[in-house]
């Protein structure tokens, strides 16, 4: 294998990208060509000396972005975010068990106003029976009721 | 009724409470490899302070839409990036000036420090410099952050294979500080 790939594979190894199995065909090739020895010391020299020059973060910008949050409001705390799924369930529940109610309310108010009708209904017809019965007893006075219908007197003959 | 009031509000400041927690997680975690990307990006502490302020803050506003955990270093130098390249954009002409002059310095500054302990970083950082953003970009971020190349790839919008062969050659650029290293030695 050529020197260029050998230091293609250097560049992946200092990466963390090499994998496992080339490695040791890597580190071999390295300790028998001076060249990407060379090569390999150089670029991980380069590698060390970008890492240990890497700027701290000043305690200013830490206090300052956790000063920013502390005046914000979290997230989780506005009604759209974060807001647990049983929250919303019991909303519904309850939004149901109103309109159940109200529901009832409305049948049971419907149902008295029928049973009002009913009773008016049996009152007459009972008034009207009773009328039919006068009427039955005495079949001749139809000056007494001029407007009723004449009620049908079925009489029965015996042959 | 006051109750279930207290219990929610409870609720949700053990919510809060956790949320301020995995944020000084994540913030402890990248800070330093976010700051120094960005640092190396536009080349001014200040402005690179402003861009990780404000995309750490952009990150607890928006912490409930980044769904994968895994995800939020990447979304955060995505961030940063852009803020970054729009940061360019308002004031390139300042930018390039900004980086002449320092070119001239690093140049001046080469024969001065000679014998500086840390003279062979200072002129890899100054190499580093003088490449593009373009150029160096994917390099930083490997060595600051160590994200993968497929990472780097998503972060920067190009294959992965483009940011190994970017990496590479940046590599080969800097080999060049030995040679100004070496000749300042003799």
């Amino acid at each position: 294998m050529s020197c260029s790939k050998i230091e293609t594979m250097i560049s992946s190894y200092l990466d963390n990208e090499l994998p496992k199995e080339e490695e040791a065909f890597l580190f071999t090739h390295i300790s028998s060509c001076p060249e990407c020895r060379e090569e390999f010391k150089k670029q991980n020299l380069i590698n060390h000396k970008i890492q240990s020059r890497q700027i701290e973060v000043p305690p200013e910008l830490d206090s300052r972005i956790f000063d920013t949050l502390k005046g914000r409001k979290s997230p989780a705390v506005l009604p759209s975010a974060g807001r647990p799924v049983l929250s919303y369930l019991n909303y519904f529940l309850s939004a149901v068990i109103v309109m159940l109610i109200i529901f009832s309310i409305v049948q049971l108010t419907q149902n008295a106003n029928y049973q009002t009708q009913l009773r008016n209904v049996e009152t007459q017809i009972e008034k009207q029976n009773k009328l039919i019965n006068s009427l039955i007893l005495n079949p001749n006075d139809e000056e007494k009721a001029p407007n009723l219908i004449k009620p049908i007197i079925i009489k029965s003959t015996r042959l | 009724m006051l109750n279930y009031l207290s219990i929610e509000k409870e609720k949700e400041l053990t919510m809060q409470n956790n949320r301020i927690i995995e944020f000084t997680l994540i913030y402890n975690r990248h800070k330093k490899p976010l700051l120094n990307y960005v640092y190396n990006l536009v080349r001014s502490k200040m402005p690179a302070e402003d861009i990780v302020h404000n995309s750490f803050i952009k990150l607890y506003d928006n912490f409930e839409t980044i769904k994968n955990p895994e995800s939020i270093g990447a979304w955060l130098y995505t961030t940063c990036r852009n803020e970054a390249y729009s940061l360019f954009k308002k004031n390139k002409q300042i930018t390039e000036q900004d980086i002449e002059k320092y070119e001239d310095t690093a140049l001046g500054n080469n024969l001065m420090n000679d014998f500086e302990a840390d003279e062979l970083g200072r002129l890899i950082e100054e190499e580093l410099r003088k490449m593009s953003p373009e150029q160096s970009e994917a390099y930083i971020l490997k060595v600051t952050s160590g994200f993968k190349y497929s990472e780097i790839g998503k972060i920067m919008g190009i294959e992965e294979n483009l940011v190994r062969s970017r990496i590479f050659n940046v590599r080969q650029k800097l080999k060049i500080v030995f040679k100004y290293f070496e000749g300042n030695l003799k």
